[in-house]
C-alpha cells in the first residue's frame, strides 16, 4: 500500500478510443491495493487488475486535463483524462509501481481470498489429477511405464516429477539422453493414442553441433519407435524454421542427423521463435488500435503483422502431427529449441485434434496441465518452482472456479455424439479460414461489435427448447396425476420423440412471449458449404485416409520447410 | 443446335481445383442445347448453363488428355480433362458459340418452359406491382404526384413510364431539367420516407459534371467517392485471381485481398448508403443521388439506403420489390453489365454483385433483421446471369416491352416464393424490425469480410465441415417438433376429457406461443439430439449483449451522438478518396 498516494479522483473522463464523436463517460477513479476502479455516472464499474497492466503512459496535458493511457495484457486499452495534473501524476506513479512485481509473493494470487477453507482449497487443487489422465490415455501399459528418474528433479529441473517413458528405456539411457538434450529435457511421453498405439513425445533440441552423437539418445529414440507395434518408423518434428535450427548448430545445439538414428523421418515445420511472435503481436495491436483505418490499411496491416501466418503455421504443424499419428499410426517426437514454447503449442493442439476429451471443459483443463510447463495456475515457470513457492497451500486453483460457473462457458451447439472418443478433427487450413479474432483484440471496445449476437440468439432458442420440454413434462405429470394408470397408453404414444430432460435446469428462464416463429426449412441450402452428412465421422475418416495419402503429407511438409 | 458436333464424351476427368492431392472424378460429359452436363461414376450431376459461361480455355495437351477450363459468371470454375484432343476441340468450339448470344430471342428464357399456362404466367408477372409499392410508401400525396410526362418514353427512354415527381414540378420544368441531365434522366422519386414528423425522401437523377452549390438554393453538395464500373471490373478480376490461386499463404491472400481493393469498394458503397440514411432519418432531409448516368452507383446507393431505412425491404417479398424498383425499372443495364449478349466487354461490371455483397454484409451484422438468408442472395445472383427468367433481360423497361418478355418468358419471383422455405433465415425476428426500423451498420474496416460462399460456392472442399446454419435449423425443427408434441398432448387430453380440461389448458397458457403453421411434413425427430446445456448467465460471445439489439438504444445513439454536422464532415472526408 505504500505506493498509493491518491486513492480517489473525481470528474475523471473515460474516452471511447474508437468513437468518431469523441464520446466519453465521466466518473470517479479509485485506486485500491489490487485494482484500479472507475465508476461512471450511471454507476457502471470498470475494474482493472494491476497485474493486467502492461504499460501506463501519461500524454501531454490538454485543456480538458491530463490524459492517462493504460494498456492491459488482456488487450484492454483505457484512456482516462484526469482534471488535475498532480492527481494524474500520482496515479501514474502508483500504477507504475503496482503493476511491476519483484517477487512471486507479491502477486495477487497470494492475497486473493475466495473464502474457502483449507480442505476446499486442497480439493480444488486435486480437481485435476494427471496420474488419472495418463490412465485414461492407457498408460502405463506393455510398452510405456512411469519413470522415477526425475522424482527429485535431478535429471531435469523444468520437467515434472512423474514422467512416462518406453519400458525399454533404462535409466542409463534416460540419463545419457538427457545430457545430450538442451536443459536436460529428454524425450518423454506427451500423449498416447490408444487405438493406434502411437505416441506423441516431446523433448528439447539435441546438443549435436555439427557432428556430435549420443548413443543413449539414439537408443532412446529407438525405444520410442519400438514401443509402437503398428509402425516401425517414427517422425521427429523440429518445429523451428530450418535456418534457425542450422544456426543453433554453431552453438553446439541443432537437430537430429537422420543417418545416426535408425528409422526416423525428420521434418521441419517452420514456426517462428518467441521474438518474432512478440513483435508480430505488437504490430497486430498497432493495427487493431488505429482509429478510422481504411479497409486497405487494415488488410495490409494485418498482412504485414504476420500474425495470422503464425497462427496458420502452428495449426499446420499440429495437422502434420495428427496425420502422422492417425493416418500412418506413427509415433512422433516433437521439439523446438528448449521444448517449452512451440513444442507445447504443437503437442497440445495435436492432442486436441486427436482426442475429443480435450474438447470438453474438464479435458481442456487437464490438457493445460499435461502440455504446458506454465500451469499451476500459471505462476512460476515449472513444477519445481511451484512446489518451492508452496502454491497449493498459499494460492487457489483456477479450475474449480471455472467449473462452478461452467454454464457461462458452454457452447450451445456442442454435440457430444459428434465427437465420440478419439474422433479426429481435420481442420481446413486454407488461408482465408484464418480470421482476425475481433473478440480477443476488441473485447473491451464495445462500440466495435455488431449489435446482434448469433450466440445469444442460439442460447435463447435453446432455452425456449428447454422450456418446451418442461411444459411437456408438466403436462404429462398433470395427466398422470389426474388420471392415474389409465394414461399409460397416452404416454407410450409420445415416446417416439422423447428425449432426456434438462438435468441442469435449476431456475427455468422466463419464457419470452415475443420469440419469433422460426420458419421451417426442410430443404436447407448448405449455407456454410457443408451438408449435415459432412459431419459424419466415417466420411471424414474415409476422405482422410483415401484422398490424402502419406506421400502428400510429406510433400505438404516440405512446402513448410521453405517458409 | 448447329453449333454442337459432339454431344457425348466418355472418360472425362473433372479436377478439384484446390485439392492438394489432385483429386479428380471420372465421368461422362454431355452437351445439350442449353447446358453442359457432367455425370460422374457415382451418378452425381454437374449442370452448367451455357449462359453462365464467362470464358472457355483449352490448355496445352498433357499425357492424360486435353484440359478444358470453364469459368462461369457465378464464379464456378471447372477443370475437365478430355482424353482425345479432337473431342476437346469440338466441345471447346461448341461452347464458344453457345456461350455467346447475338440476339435476345436466343437466350434461355425464351425456350425455358416451366409448364405453366398463360394465366399462371401472367399472374407470375403481376406478383410485383410497383404502383402498389409507391402506395405503400405513401405516394401520391400532398407533395408528390404521378407524372405522365414519360408515358410514351418520350422524355427518357431508360426510365419507366410511371414516375413520381413533386406536385410543384410542372411539365416544362421536367422537360427542361431532363434536357440538362445526361440521357435525359431528370430527378425522380426513388423512395419516400413516411415519417410522422417530416417528409423526407431519397430521389435520383443523372448528371454530367456536378451541381454548383451557388446556383441551387438550399442544397448541400456531397461527393461520396464510389469508383466507376471499370475500376470495379478490374477489382473483381484481381479478387478472382487471388481466390482462385491454389495453396496461397496467409500473407499472399491478405495482400492480394488488399490490392484487389474489393472490400474497400464494398465499404465505400455501404458508407454512401449510411450517409444517405443519416441525412433522411436524422436530419429529415431529402437527398438527390446521382452518379454519371444514374443507373449503376445510384442504384446501389438508393437501394441500400432504402433497405437500411425500411424493414419491408428486409423481407423476401420486399427485397424482390426493391430490385424491381431500383434496379430493373430504373434501367440498370443488366444486359450490358452481365454480358447477356455478345457485346462490348468494357460495359461488363459487377455492380449488382456488389449490391448483393453489401446486403450480405448487413445480414452478417444483423442476423435477426432479414427474413431472407444468404442462399436467397446467391440464388438471385445465379439467375441474374442465367438468363432463364425474363426479369433481368435487356437494359431498360422500354426494351423489355419491345421484347414482349411478359408473354414470352417467365418471372423469377414466383419461383423463388414457391421455394421460399429454402431462403428463410431461421434467426429472423419480425418484431426486431417494425416498420421503418433504421439499421445503422458499423462500417469499421474489419467488419468487411471475404464472402467465401459467393466466390467458393462450388468449391466444396474449401468449406468448414460443420455449418452453424444447419445446426440452428436442426434446433428450430426440434423446437417445432416439441410444439407439435404439446399440441398433440393437449388435443388428446381435450378429446378424452372434454370440457373438464379447461382448467389444465389455462394453466399452460403462460407459455403458449403460435403453432408452427408451415409444418406440413414434420421432420423425423433425431434421437441423438444433444442435450443443450442451460446457460442463464450467457457470456457475450459476439461481444454484444441482448440489450444492444433494442431499437430505442440504436436510435438514441444515432440521434444524440452524431448530429447532422458530423454527417457532412464525414462526407467531406470521403471527398479525398
Amino acid at each position: 500500500m505504500e505506493h498509493i498516494r491518491t486513492t480517489k479522483v473525481e470528474h475523471v473522463k473515460l474516452l471511447d478510443r474508437f468513437s468518431t464523436s469523441n464520446k466519453s463517460l465521466t466518473g470517479t477513479l479509485y485506486l485500491t491495493a489490487t485494482h484500479l476502479l472507475f465508476i461512471d455516472a450511471n454507476q457502471r464499474e470498470t475494474w482493472i487488475l494491476h497485474h493486467h497492466i502492461a504499460a501506463v503512459e501519461k500524454l501531454p496535458l490538454t485543456t480538458s486535463g491530463c490524459p492517462l493511457v493504460i494498456q492491459c495484457k488482456n488487450f484492454r486499452i483505457v484512456h482516462f483524462v484526469v482534471p488535475r495534473e498532480r492527481d494524474c501524476h500520482d496515479i501514474y506513479n502508483s500504477l507504475l509501481q503496482l503493476s511491476k512485481t519483484a517477487k512471486y509473493e507479491d502477486l495477487y494470487a497470494f492475497s486473493y481470498n475466495p473464502k474457502q477453507n483449507e480442505s476446499e482449497q486442497a480439493k480444488g487443487w486435486q480437481l485435476i489429477d494427471l496420474a488419472e489422465e495418463y490412465k485414461r490415455m492407457g498408460v502405463p501399459n506393455d510398452y510405456w511405464q512411469l519413470s522415477d528418474a526425475n522424482r527429485d528433479y535431478k535429471i531435469c529441473e523444468t520437467y515434472p516429477r512423474e514422467l512416462y517413458v518406453p519400458r525399454t528405456a533404462s535409466k542409463p539411457i534416460i540419463v545419457g539422453s538427457s545430457k545430450f538434450r538442451s536443459k536436460g529435457r529428454f524425450p518423454v511421453l506427451s500423449y498416447y493414442h490408444k487405438d493406434k498405439k502411437a505416441a506423441i513425445c516431446r523433448c528439447s533440441q539435441p546438443l549435436s553441433g555439427f557432428s556430435a552423437r549420443c548413443l543413449e539418445d539414439e537408443h532412446m529414440l529407438q525405444a520410442i519407435s519400438k514401443a509402437n507395434p503398428s509402425n516401425r518408423y517414427m517422425y521427429v518434428m523440429d518445429t523451428r524454421p530450418k535456418l534457425n535450427a542450422m544456426a543453433n548448430r554453431a552453438a553446439g545445439k541443432g537437430y537430429e542427423n537422420e543417418d545416426n538414428y535408425s528409422n526416423i523421418r525428420f521434418q521441419f515445420v517452420g514456426i517462428e521463435n518467441i521474438h518474432v511472435m512478440r513483435s508480430s503481436l505488437q504490430k497486430l495491436l498497432e493495427v487493431s488500435g488505429t482509429k478510422g483505418l481504411s479497409v486497405n490499411d487494415f488488410l495490409s496491416g494485418l498482412e504485414s503483422s504476420g500474425w495470422l501466418r503464425h497462427i496458420k503455421a502452428v495449426l499446420d504443424a499440429a495437422v502434420f502431427l495428427v496425420k502422422a499419428v492417425a493416418v500412418e499410426s506413427a509415433s512422433v517426437l516433437v521439439h523446438c529449441s528448449d521444448g517449452w514454447d512451440r513444442t507445447s503449442q504443437v503437442c497440445s493442439l495435436g492432442a486436441l485434434l486427436l482426442d475429443s476429451y480435450y474438447r470438453t471443459i474438464k479435458g481442456f483443463m487437464i490438457h493445460e496441465h499435461v502440455h504446458s510447463c506454465q500451469f499451476g495456475n500459471f505462476l512460476g515457470n515449472c513444477q519445481k518452482e511451484r512446489e518451492e513457492l508452496k502454491l497449493k497451500e498459499k494460492t487457489y486453483s483456477l479450475w474449480p472456479f471455472l467449473l462452478d460457473e461452467q454454464k457461462k462457458y458452454q457452447n450451445p451447439l456442442y454435440k457430444p455424439s459428434f465427437s465420440p472418443n478419439l474422433t479426429l478433427l481435420e481442420p481446413n487450413t486454407v488461408s482465408f479460414n484464418f480470421k482476425f479474432w475481433r473478440n480477443m483484440y476488441h473485447q473491451f471496445d464495445r462500440s466495435m461489435h455488431p449489435r446482434q449476437s448469433v450466440y445469444d440468439l442460439i442460447m435463447d432458442m435453446s432455452e425456449q427448447n428447454k422450456q418446451l420440454e418442461e411444459d411437456i413434462k408438466q403436462l404429462e405429470a398433470k395427466i398422470k396425476q389426474k388420471r392415474g394408470q389409465s394414461d399409460a397408453v397416452l404416454l407410450k404414444e409420445r415416446q417416439h420423440s422423447a428425449r432426456p430432460a434438462p438435468v441442469m435446469l435449476k431456475s427455468p428462464p422466463c419464457f419470452k412471449k415475443d420469440q419469433p416463429l422460426i420458419p421451417l426449412n426442410d430443404a436447407v441450402r448448405t449455407i456454410e458449404g457443408s451438408n449435415t452428412a459432412d459431419n459424419r465421422y466415417s466420411e471424414l475418416m474415409e476422405e482422410l485416409s483415401k484422398a490424402e495419402p502419406a506421400i502428400v503429407s510429406l510433400e505438404y511438409g516440405v512446402a513448410r520447410m521453405t517458409c
